[in-house]
């Protein structure tokens, strides 16, 4: 196994060409937030947060990979891979902000 | 089980071969730490250091004294968690890196009082709170950070 150090110059181009990006610190590589390029973060890392106890789960996505030990929460939307993919469709063919 | 899997990261920099003994039964880790880690559940499957290859950029982040955390550094994949005492520690592996753990059944939880409320794992897995899991493992030094 070998040890490299992050080539930043090539992780920025690959975050260039991608539709959206995943941030985790550079030091521990702790999950920070998930984004669509040019987007404001919109989906950021839970565990950040000091206390998350007044957070409520609104929407599940790709629940087609759900395992049965992870039960759906009662009040959340609940999409799966086909409806996310039209989304992401949408989304680069301009249909939507 | 001891069939040949193989398992990658998100960007695929890095390859993770498991030939022989390994544990198809994630178990779910709520510390604080692990939280922090992951972004909000940890998971991972125990596989012997001898049944483990792996190819490709990886880095390491010493969380304690006593383990280290290591991820891809190109596409920030977690990769395994593992003790620090050489070469002979089996391997902590992220079951998300291989596609043959979609179907493993949970096999247990620990510090499941600390779960997050958005994180409710269900079935009869064995399960240990905080205070359980540290009385059993002396060495941890706690986990607030």
């Amino acid at each position: 196994m070998t040890i490299y150090d992050t080539n930043w110059a090539e992780a920025e181009a690959a975050r260039r060409a991608w539709m959206a990006e995943r941030a985790v610190c550079s030091a521990c590589d702790a999950t920070l937030y998930w984004r669509m390029r040019g987007r404001k973060p919109r989906s950021i890392a839970v565990a950040l947060l000091d206390d998350p106890s007044g957070l409520k789960v609104t929407e599940e996505i790709f629940v087609d990979y759900r395992p049965g030990w992870l039960p759906p929460f009662e009040d959340a939307t609940q999409s799966t891979e086909a409806k996310e993919m039209e989304k992401l469709r949408k989304f680069q063919a301009g249909e939507t902000q | 089980m001891s069939e040949t899997l193989e398992g990658h990261c998100l960007c695929g920099a890095v390859t993770i071969r498991i030939d022989g003994e390994h544990d198809p039964r994630p178990g779910a880790c709520h510390c604080r730490m692990c939280q922090r880690w992951t972004g909000g559940l940890f998971l991972c499957f125990y596989a012997a250091a001898e049944t483990v290859t792996v190819e490709g950029p990886v880095t390491r982040f010493a969380s304690s004294s006593f383990a280290e955390r290591a991820f891809c550094p190109k596409c920030g994949s977690h990769l395994w968690m593992r003790d620090l005492d050489g070469t002979t520690s089996g391997y902590d592996l992220m079951p998300g890196l291989f596609d043959a753990a979609r179907d493993w059944p949970l096999r247990s939880e620990i510090y499941a009082d600390c779960a997050m409320a958005s994180v409710r794992l269900e079935g009869n897995h064995h399960r240990e709170t905080r205070a359980e899991y540290q009385a059993k493992n002396p060495h941890i030094e706690g986990d607030a950070r």
